[in-house]
């Protein structure tokens, strides 16, 4: 019997770790969303991408194929519980996006990607730890109008 | 002269003969049963008195001991108890941890995403794309995961190119992405 008991209490050790431990990491630090709002064109001369977007430029000329980006506007929103948040990198390009914690660590994000008051996509989406997403936007001028949005 | 009972017994033992025996059958048809009933009865008692004692025993503890090896020969040898082994509670231990490891395993699937094929393909980078809808019948909205550079695009077609006076942008705010 004491043998049963005590591979009980292992049993029930492993259990309580293998639930509690992912639970106090997802949950052990708050979101925020990073949105920006980039201007992608093709320069004879490209400028180099700004300090906010260096991490970020690979990426997106392996995406989009520009070879300029520029940063007209960035916005930084926490997300630390069920609110609605606009994201405004621009007046005329803006992200609504109603998160909702799920559980611990998880987000249930709706996005909608407006232009003025005219709405252009919708997406519903579920975020788990550090997310980046990419919209490729209208164009404009010679070049396009790309949103990044990077939940941390 | 034979008593009536000294004929009968001669004539159970088949002792009585010619004259004597047809003398006798006569009378012993002439008897009621009950009588011979209780004649019999009482002879069978002598007997019994005379021969029925149990001889005494002169060895009584080497019988006794001969009588309970004869019953432990006669019974089946009990089952020996299996010598305990080193480590015997190894293959035990090891069931309880692989059935710890398998429950563990099916609760972590449980607790984690949905696991369809569809957004196991768009679950990578933490950010499961569950549903895109373009809000314009002249706009395709597509989603996609670029495994290569490790990020989630949306893609919309056909919007109509924004005029420059429109698209101009508010100045870039002081917030910075942490990383």
């Amino acid at each position: 019997m004491a043998f049963y008991r005590r591979c009980a209490l292992l049993f029930f050790a492993a259990m309580l770790g293998v639930v509690a431990v992912p639970a106090v990491r997802a949950g052990d630090a708050s979101e925020s969303i990073w949105s920006a709002l980039v201007l992608a064109t093709n320069q004879e001369q490209p400028a180099e991408p700004p300090a906010e977007l260096a991490k970020y430029a690979k990426k997106l000329k392996n995406i989009f194929g520009y070879n300029q980006y520029e940063l007209l506007g960035q916005h930084l929103e926490a997300m630390d519980s069920t609110k609605e948040h606009w994201l405004v990198p621009s007046k005329e390009l803006f992200l609504r996006a109603d998160s909702k914690l799920e559980k611990p660590g998880v987000y249930r994000l709706k996005l909608e990607f407006w232009e003025e008051k005219k709405l252009l996509a919708q997406m519903d989406a579920k975020l788990t730890g550090q997310n980046l997403l990419f919209i490729r936007g209208p164009a404009y001028e010679n070049g396009q109008l790309i949103i990044i949005l990077m939940v941390q | 002269m034979k008593t009536f009972e000294e004929k009968f017994t001669a004539w159970v033992d088949g002792e009585l003969k010619g004259h004597e025996l047809q003398e006798f059958e006569a009378e012993l048809a002439s008897v009621k049963d009950a009588q011979l009933d209780k004649l019999a009865s009482r002879q069978l008692g002598d007997v019994l008195r005379e021969h029925g004692r149990a001889p005494a025993l002169q060895n009584t503890d080497f019988f006794n001991h001969q009588l309970m090896q004869q019953i432990e020969a006669s019974m089946p040898a009990p089952a020996e108890k299996p010598a305990r082994r080193k480590m015997g509670w190894l293959p035990r231990f090891a069931l309880a941890s692989a059935f710890s490891v398998a429950a563990a395993l099916g609760i972590h699937q449980m607790m984690g995403p949905s696991a369809s094929p569809q957004s196991a393909l768009e679950a990578h980078n933490g950010f499961q794309v569950i549903h895109t809808q373009a809000g314009d019948p002249e706009i395709t909205a597509t989603s996609f995961y670029s495994q290569k550079n490790d990020v989630t695009v949306l893609w919309l077609d056909g919007a109509k190119s924004m005029p420059k006076k429109e698209a101009s942008p508010k100045p870039a705010d002081k917030h910075e992405p942490k990383n």
